[in-house]
């Protein structure tokens, strides 16, 4: 067991190097910084102390730079092995493919859940400087169910890469997790207004898609209403956990039977 | 050398640009594609700045929704004006206005919980549908008071963005004059839309009804309504039913400042028109009510 979790640990640290080496954190970070800065200081009709428009705009920007670098960092953990042929070392160590897989996954993971802490931080400095609400627990139940969202897009993602092209698997990914953001809630409204075939696709969507929707708490955060009951967080991570398995699990096994 | 060269070369380069575009609105004076003035945003966006202003007008309906888009409630803040009002009376809290937001004592009655529906497609339970239920807020509340602050930077944007979207200069204004208590800055606003807007009555009749109601200016008021009763031409049939609609709150208006002036006259003739041109109105009806009531009054007299 200490063994496979010094192998994990060594794949984990690999990704998360690789993250912060390629610079993809700084260049988001400034990015952010640029667009915040100017719209901080607007105050419209000549009236101040407006705070929940750059909140949101700070949430869209955490969300939109979050799912960059998560899907990112995952659709870039086997293919460029494979082009480079730095595979075939790495599979000759005694290794077994499915901790490879989980390895390079949970250092996928744990690269996009630092760069979030990193947002999430400069999101809560930021608040806490407008409003002077410092550490909320709305903010805690978001960043908790925003990593709840990685688990699921960074797996997603390296599934798809791994049985796909990396161009396809990071716009098809792309495609849902957007796709799913916008449309996750009214998917049963939408499939009931249809008839026939593209009624019975819409409901099979809804059934099996990641709902990734479930971890998006900009709504209660921005306008400030209560915290979600901790059940349902619970039982919204229970379903990022088992859906991000399930992808692993055909990750494994896709990586099992590819022919290098 | 070659280095020295090319250096030069890119900074002749760079001042020929400057000058030729310089001496472009010059040379081709009236004939540029651009008008005269124009902003970047102008320039980039076209006619989908209205689109885009719109949308950004029901960005600022959600946040006086607490961040929801609910369709049923009946409290808009960009809600066609005064339609849903039943009474043209010129008191300060009953006045006819088409964002009257004043009272949400129903608050309780929007929290619905859907949970004992059962799914549309037979299955007694769909746990998506639970989660989802339970994550996205449900129910809804009204900015009030400072809240409404929150509003100003879409509606804002929203004039800006296109300044011929005349809703979102009514709804700034009524959110500055109204539930932000700053009808100066309210009135700044309207102005500037007229200015903008030169031909649009309902910004007109939006300033006549700030200064009568929150600056108590009745002069600044008629002066407004009388520019809105000029502007103000509806045209026949149903697509003039709005204009009409608002033809008659100008009528009214004008007949009650008249009045209270002590130009029966000048009242009257107000009434004549009213009767005229929106004889259903409730307006003319309120007019013909207090022009009726001090006729009585005057013949009680001794």
């Amino acid at each position: 067991m200490k063994q496979w979790l010094l192998q994990v640990a060594a794949l984990s640290k690999l990704s998360v190097l690789e993250l912060y080496r390629r610079k993809d954190l700084v260049v988001v970070f400034l990015l952010a910084i640029v667009i915040l800065l100017p719209a901080a200081f607007l105050a419209p009709f000549g009236v101040s102390g407006a705070s929940r428009y750059i909140s949101e705009l700070a949430m869209l920007l955490i969300w939109l730079f979050s799912i960059i670098i998560g899907l990112g960092v995952s659709a870039r953990l086997f293919p460029p092995e494979f082009e480079s042929r730095t595979i075939y070392p790495l599979l000759a160590k005694p290794v077994a493919r499915g901790t490879v897989v989980f390895g390079k996954y949970l250092g996928a993971l744990t690269a996009s859940v630092s760069a979030l802490l990193v947002f999430y931080l400069a999101y809560a400095v930021l608040v806490g400087v407008r409003q002077g609400e410092w550490f909320t627990p709305i903010l805690f139940q978001a960043v908790l169910l925003h990593v709840g969202f990685l688990i699921i897009i960074t797996a997603l993602t390296l599934l798809g890469s791994l049985v796909m092209t990396p161009s396809a698997a990071l716009t098809l990914s792309a495609l849902t997790v957007v796709g799913m953001l916008v449309f996750g809630q009214r998917l049963p409204a939408l499939a009931a207004a249809q008839t026939g075939a593209r009624r019975w696709v819409l409901y099979a969507i809804h059934w099996f898609a990641p709902h990734v929707e479930f971890f998006d708490l900009r709504q209660r955060l921005v306008h400030a209403w209560p915290c979600v009951e901790w059940r349902v967080c619970l039982a919204v991570l229970v379903y990022a956990v088992c859906y991000a398995g399930l992808c692993l699990v055909l990750a494994g096994w896709a990586f099992r039977r590819k022919r290098l | 050398m070659t280095q020295y060269f090319q250096h030069a070369l890119v900074a002749v380069g760079a001042i020929v640009t400057f000058a030729y575009g310089q001496l472009l609105p010059h040379l081709f004076a009236g004939r540029m594609p651009q008008v005269l003035g124009e902003n970047v945003v102008a320039m980039l966006l076209g006619d989908a700045r209205q689109e885009i202003s719109f949308a950004l007008l029901e960005k600022a309906d959600d946040y006086f929704h607490g961040g929801m888009r609910h369709a049923e409630c009946d409290h808009e803040l960009t809600g066609a004006p005064g339609k849903e009002s039943e009474n043209c009376s010129c008191a300060e809290d009953g006045h006819a206005h088409g964002h009257d937001h004043h009272h949400h004592d129903h608050d309780s009655d929007h929290h619905h919980d859907h949970d004992s529906a059962s799914a549309p497609y037979g299955l007694s339970f769909d746990p998506w549908r639970w989660i989802n239920r339970r994550v996205h807020v449900q129910e809804h509340r009204h900015a009030e008071g400072e809240d409404a602050r929150e509003l100003l930077p879409w509606l804002w944007a929203a004039c800006r963005t296109s300044p011929r979207n005349i809703q979102a200069y009514e709804s700034s204004a009524y959110v500055l004059s109204r539930m932000l208590k700053r009808p100066h800055d309210a009135l700044k606003l309207l102005e500037e839309g007229v200015r903008l807007n030169p031909t649009s009555a309902e910004l007109e009749f939006s300033l006549g009804e700030l200064a009568l109601h929150s600056l108590k200016d009745p002069t600044r008021a008629e002066q407004a309504f009388a520019a809105a009763r000029a502007k103000c031409k509806p045209e026949p049939g149903e697509a003039g039913e709005d204009a009409r609609f608002l033809q008659g709150r100008i009528l009214f208006y004008l007949g009650y400042l008249a009045h209270q002036r002590g130009d029966h006259n000048q009242a009257v003739g107000y009434l004549a028109e009213a009767i005229r041109e929106v004889p259903e109105h409730v307006g003319t009806r309120d007019l013909r009510n207090l022009l009726n009531r001090q006729h009585e009054d005057e013949g009680k007299e001794p």
